[in-house]
C-alpha cells in the first residue's frame, strides 16, 4: 500500500474512532453531571429528609414497659404492689429433647414431668413455664443449663393479703392489665404509659444510641388510695369468714362505711380467691358480693317504709298499727305472717318487733306514690356508682304496675331487690341526720383526691332522729339485742328475708340472713352491713348477723381511733 | 505544563487524598481490632507500601515499548485465566467468594490484573480489527469471555458486570462488525441468568434497589453520611460513617466518607479530578496516532473513570450496593498496583504520541 495512502487510512479511521470516542465522553459527561446533581440533593437540599427516611428503616424501637401503680389503703400500706420474680419461659424451637428437659426439671422439684410435657406440647414458640420460682431453687434451674430454658426476673403483681382484698382490687392477667375490681375498673389509671428506648441497627447487626434519638422513660401508673383500712378489713373478713364457715353459709359479706363522710373502711366478702394465683381458682368466687349480688332485704327494708311514714307525717309512732287480733292478712291470694305472734301492736313496737302486718297497714296509709318516692329518694334501684365494676342497679317494680300484694310485699323487704351497698346508703341517710352521701371507696387516684359528690338532703332531721330512736330501741329490747354492745349505743335493724327462686315465688328454708347498724348512735361514726346468704340450721337475722355484726363492732371498738367511743363503765350503770 | 505531567499530577493528588481519607477512616477499626495488632497506621502502612510501589511500576509501564505491550496481550490474557482459575482453587473464602491469592505476605486480586489484560487484548485486537480472520476474531472474543465468566464465578458479579460493559463499549467503538459486539453482553446475560439461583443475593440486591425496598445499612448510612457531610463536611477525621458502622468503609464506602468529612464541595473536588484525568485520557487516546495506542488509551481512562463513577453512585443510592472501589483512594494493594501500571500505560501513549504529531 502507497503510505500515503496508507496515512489518508489510518487518518480516516482515526476520525471514525475519535467521533465514536466523543460520543462515549458525552455520554460519560451526562453521567457525571447526575451524579453531581444527586450530590446536591442527597448533601445540601434533602439532608435532613434522607437522613429521617435512613433513621426509619432500621431504627429499633424497645417497648419499656411502665410499672403498674400500687394499690394502697387509707393509711397507706400497700395493699397490691409490683415485685420481682423469676420467671421461666421455654422457647420450643430450641428443646432438642422434650422428654429429657423435662425430666431435669422435674428433678429440680418445682414441677412434675407431666406438668412440664403439657407446658411444651402448647403450639406456641415462647412458653411461660412457671411463675415466680423461689430464689433457693432459681439456681437448680439455671444448672439444668439448657439454652431453651430462659429465666427472666420481672415484675409481677403481688397481692399483700392473699384473699382479704381480692374481691376489691381484682387481679391482673398475665400481660398485666386489670381483670376484675379496681384492677379492672381503674386499668387505664393504673398501667402507666409506656415508654420506648430508640437504636439504630448498625450495618454489622449491632444496635447503638443515636444521638439525635430520644427515649421515653416509661411513667408508673398512678398509685390508688383506697378508703380501706387494712386493719378494718381484716378485722371484716376473718370475722365473716368464721361466721360463714360456721353457719355453713353460701356466702356473705361486709361493709363498713363512715358515716359522716361515706368513705368504706372495709368491704369484705366470703368465700374468697387469692389474687395472686391470677384468677387460676374458681371464678365464681371471684365476685364483690357487695355491689354484685341482689338480695330481697326483708326486714332491714322496713326503714325506708317507716321513714315515708314518719317523713309524711302518716303514721306517729304511738299510733296503733296492728289490731289484736290480726294475726294474718290475705293479699291477692297470698298469706302474709308475723314471725311470731303478738297482740295490738303501736308503729314503734312493730318496727321493734319486726311486725310485717303491721308494715303492711302503715304501707297502706301511705300509699303506693309516695313509698314508692320514698324507696327511689333512699337510693334503692339506682346504682350508687362508686365505681367498682359490674355494680347492680336492683330490681324494683314501677308503681304503676304494683297490685296489692306488690306494695304489701315491699313494705316488709320483699319483692325488691337491692346490694348491699345500696342498703347502706340509704341507712346512712338516717345515721347522718337526713343526709344521702354517696358512699366512696377511692380516695386517691395518684396526687388528686377522688371528687365526692355534695351530700344531699333527702328526710328531714326531726324524721332522721325519730327513727334513730327507733333504730337504737330495736337494739335495746327488739330484734337487735345481740348485737347490743355495752358502753356504745348501737342503732339497727336485723333482716331475715326468704330467698326468691329464680322461677318465682319463694324458697323454703333458705333465707338471707342481715343486719344493718351504726354507732354510737348519739352522733354516728360507723355504720355497718352484714349479710349472710343461706345460713344452715339458725337463720334468723338477729341469731346470726347482728352476732357477726357485734363481733366485728367490738373489735373495731378496740382500735385506738375508735376507743374514745366506748363510754366509761360509770356512765353506764348511772 | 506537559500532558503526561498533568495526568501524573492528578493521580498523585488522588493518592494522596486516598492516603489520607484511608488513614482517617481506617485508623479507628485498625486500633479496635486484634487482627490489626490495634496499630492504627496497620492499613496506611500497607497502602504505602503498595503506593511506592505503584510509581515504580508506573515508571516501569510508561517506559515499557507499547509494541511489547501488545505483542504479549495473549499472554497476559493467558496469565489471567490460569491465575483466575488458580484463585478458584487455592484462594482463601473470604466472605463466601474467592477473590485473593496469597502469594508470600501479599495478597493479589487476578480480577484487578485480568481488568488491564482485557483492556490490552482488547486494544490489540480492536487495532488489527481489520487484519486478522474471523475465526481467530471469534476465538478472542470467546477468550474474553472467558475471562469475565471466571470473575463471575469468584464470585465477583461486580466486577464481571463492568468488565463486560467495557468490553461491550470498546468494541462499540471499534470497527467490528456491530452483530460481533453484542456477543459478550449477551453471553453474560444468559451466563447471569443460567446462575440466578446460585446468585440469589445478588438478585434480591438489585430487586430490592429498583422496588425501592428497605435499604441496604451500608447504602442508608453512607446517605446519612454524605448528608451529615452538607456543605463543608464534619471536617477531617471528625466522619462518624466509619466508626464501625460500615464495614470495611475504607475500601468500598470511602468516598462516603470523603463525603462526610469533607463535605460536598470535597467529594465535587474527587469528582472534578476524576473527570480531568478522564478529559485528559481521551485526549490522549484522540490524538494517538497508532489505533492500539488510541484504544489502549481510551480503555484505560474509560475503566478508571467507569469505576469511579460506580463507586461514586454506589454511595449515592443511584446503584445498588456492589463492592467496588475508587481507584488511587481505596484501601486495596492489587489495585492501587494495577491502576499505576494502568497510568503508566497512559502516559506512555502521551509521551509516544508527539513522536507521531
Amino acid at each position: 500500500m502507497h503510505p500515503e495512502m496508507m496515512i489518508k487510512n489510518i487518518k480516516c479511521y482515526a476520525k471514525k474512532t475519535n467521533k465514536k470516542i466523543t460520543l462515549v465522553f458525552i455520554f460519560a459527561t451526562v453521567f457525571t453531571v447526575l451524579i453531581v446533581c444527586r450530590m446536591i440533593s442527597v448533601q445540601i437540599i434533602g439532608a435532613s429528609k434522607i437522613e429521617q427516611i435512613c433513621l426509619k428503616k432500621n431504627r429499633i424501637i424497645m417497648k419499656d414497659r411502665a410499672e403498674r401503680g400500687n394499690i394502697i389503703d387509707n393509711e397507706g400500706n400497700y395493699i397490691a404492689i409490683n415485685i420481682f420474680s423469676n420467671n421461666i419461659y421455654i422457647i420450643k424451637k430450641r428443646v432438642l429433647n422434650k422428654h429429657k428437659l423435662a425430666q431435669k426439671i422435674a428433678n429440680t422439684g418445682i414441677m412434675s414431668y407431666d406438668k412440664v410435657i403439657a407446658k411444651l406440647n402448647s403450639p406456641y414458640n415462647y412458653i411461660p413455664l412457671y411463675y415466680n420460682v423461689p430464689e433457693n431453687e432459681i439456681h437448680e434451674i439455671e444448672e439444668i443449663n439448657n439454652e431453651s430454658i430462659i429465666i427472666k426476673r420481672e415484675k409481677i403483681r403481688y397481692y399483700n393479703h392473699a384473699d382479704v382484698f381480692s374481691s376489691i382490687t381484682g387481679f391482673v392477667g398475665i400481660d398485666c392489665s386489670g381483670l376484675e375490681g379496681i384492677e379492672f375498673e381503674f386499668d387505664n389509671n393504673l398501667k402507666g404509659t409506656d415508654g420506648f428506648m430508640q437504636y439504630q441497627r448498625k450495618p454489622n447487626g449491632k444496635i447503638y444510641k443515636h444521638p439525635s434519638y430520644k427515649d421515653k422513660p416509661a411513667q408508673m401508673g398512678q398509685t390508688i388510695q383506697l378508703t380501706l383500712n387494712s386493719e378494718i378489713q381484716q378485722i371484716a373478713f376473718f370475722s365473716l369468714k368464721d361466721y360463714v364457715d360456721r353457719y355453713n353459709a353460701v356466702n356473705g359479706n361486709v361493709i363498713i362505711m363512715e358515716v359522716k363522710t361515706g368513705k368504706i373502711l372495709a368491704m369484705a366478702n366470703y368465700p374468697s380467691y387469692d389474687a395472686n394465683l391470677m384468677g387460676s381458682g374458681d371464678p365464681a368466687l371471684c365476685k364483690n358480693y357487695s355491689v354484685l349480688s341482689l338480695f330481697e332485704p326483708g326486714s332491714i327494708f322496713k326503714l325506708i317504709t317507716a321513714a315515708a311514714a314518719l317523713e309524711y307525717n302518716i303514721v306517729k309512732e304511738d299510733d296503733y298499727v296492728k289490731g289484736e287480733n290480726e294475726d294474718s292478712l290475705i293479699i291477692n291470694g297470698h298469706i302474709i305472717k308475723d314471725s311470731h305472734e303478738s297482740g295490738a301492736l303501736t308503729f314503734k313496737e312493730s318496727f321493734i318487733e319486726s311486725s310485717n302486718i303491721g308494715f303492711v297497714n302503715i304501707g297502706n296509709k301511705i300509699g303506693k306514690r309516695l313509698l314508692y318516692v320514698m324507696i327511689n329518694a333512699m337510693g334503692i334501684n339506682k346504682k350508687v356508682n362508686i365505681g367498682l365494676p359490674g355494680e347492680q342497679k336492683g330490681l324494683l317494680l314501677n308503681e304503676r304496675e304494683w297490685i296489692p300484694i306488690h306494695q304489701a310485699n315491699i313494705c316488709f323487704g320483699q319483692g325488691v331487690s337491692v346490694t348491699a351497698l345500696q342498703m347502706i346508703a340509704s341507712y346512712n341517710i338516717v345515721a347522718n341526720r337526713g343526709y344521702y352521701i354517696k358512699p366512696q371507696i377511692i380516695n386517691k387516684i395518684g396526687d388528686t383526691k377522688y371528687s365526692v359528690s355534695p351530700k344531699k338532703r333527702i328526710i328531714k332531721k326531726s324524721t332522721s332522729s325519730r327513727l334513730n330512736k327507733m333504730l337504737v330501741s330495736v337494739v335495746k329490747s327488739g330484734t337487735g339485742i345481740k348485737a347490743n354492745i355495752p358502753g356504745v349505743t348501737i342503732a339497727g335493724k336485723t333482716g331475715t328475708a326468704e330467698k326468691s327462686s329464680s322461677q318465682g315465688g319463694y324458697l323454703k328454708h333458705k333465707f338471707t340472713s342481715s343486719f344493718v347498724g351504726y354507732f354510737p348512735a348519739e352522733d354516728p361514726e360507723i355504720i355497718m352491713i352484714v349479710i349472710i346468704d343461706e345460713p344452715k340450721g339458725i337463720y334468723w337475722g338477729s341469731e346470726v348477723a347482728a352476732p357477726l355484726f357485734r363481733s366485728i363492732a367490738e373489735n373495731i371498738l378496740g382500735l385506738k381511733q375508735y376507743r374514745y367511743m366506748i363510754k366509761p363503765l360509770k356512765e353506764i350503770h348511772s | 505544563m506537559k500532558k503526561e505531567q498533568k495526568i501524573f499530577m492528578l493521580v498523585l493528588i488522588l493518592l494522596l487524598i486516598g492516603m489520607i481519607m484511608l488513614f482517617s477512616s481506617s485508623s479507628f477499626i485498625a486500633y479496635q481490632n486484634k487482627n490489626f495488632n490495634n496499630d492504627p497506621f496497620f492499613f496506611f502502612r500497607k497502602q504505602l507500601i503498595y503506593i511506592v510501589l505503584g510509581i515504580i511500576c508506573m515508571f516501569i509501564a510508561k517506559s515499557i515499548p507499547l509494541a511489547f505491550i501488545k505483542r504479549s496481550s495473549v499472554f497476559l490474557m493467558l496469565a489471567s485465566i490460569v491465575l483466575l482459575i488458580a484463585v478458584l482453587f487455592l484462594g482463601p473464602e473470604i466472605n463466601g467468594a474467592r477473590r485473593w491469592l496469597k502469594i508470600g505476605v501479599f495478597t493479589f486480586q487476578p480480577s484487578e490484573f485480568a481488568e488491564l489484560s482485557i483492556i490490552i487484548f482488547l486494544s490489540s485486537l480492536i487495532a488489527d480489527i481489520k487484519r486478522i480472520p474471523k475465526k481467530s476474531l471469534i476465538t478472542s472474543i470467546i477468550i474474553n469471555f472467558i475471562v469475565i465468566v471466571l470473575i463471575f464465578f469468584e464470585p465477583n458479579i461486580s466486577t464481571a458486570i463492568l468488565l463486560g460493559i467495557i468490553t461491550f463499549t470498546m468494541l462499540m467503538i471499534s470497527e467490528i462488525p456491530k452483530s460481533y459486539a453484542f456477543i459478550p453482553l449477551s453471553a453474560l446475560a444468559v451466563t447471569g441468568a443460567a446462575f440466578i439461583p446460585r446468585y440469589a443475593y445478588a438478585i434480591r440486591r438489585i430487586m430490592s434497589y429498583l422496588n425501592r425496598g428497605p435499604i441496604s445499612p451500608q447504602t442508608q448510612a453512607s446517605l446519612l453520611a454524605m448528608g451529615n457531610g452538607g456543605i463543608l463536611g464534619e471536617g477531617l477525621g471528625l466522619g462518624k460513617l466509619k466508626l464501625l458502622f460500615i464495614p470495611e468503609a475504607y475500601s468500598d464506602f470511602i468516598f462516603s466518607i470523603i463525603g462526610e468529612e469533607l463535605g460536598f464541595l470535597g467529594a465535587l473536588i474527587i469528582v472534578i479530578i476524576f473527570f480531568w484525568l478522564f478529559y485528559e485520557g481521551i485526549n490522549v487516546s484522540k490524538r494517538a496516532y497508532s489505533p492500539f495506542n488510541k484504544i489502549l488509551a481510551f480503555g484505560i481512562s474509560f475503566l478508571i473513570f467507569f469505576k469511579a463513577l460506580i463507586h461514586i453512585s454506589i454511595s449515592l443510592k443511584i446503584l445498588p450496593t456492589t463492592g467496588l472501589g475508587l481507584p488511587f483512594i481505596s484501601y486495596g494493594g492489587s489495585s492501587i498496583l494495577m491502576n499505576m501500571i494502568a497510568i503508566g500505560l497512559l502516559i506512555n501513549v502521551a509521551k509516544n504520541e508527539k513522536k507521531y504529531a
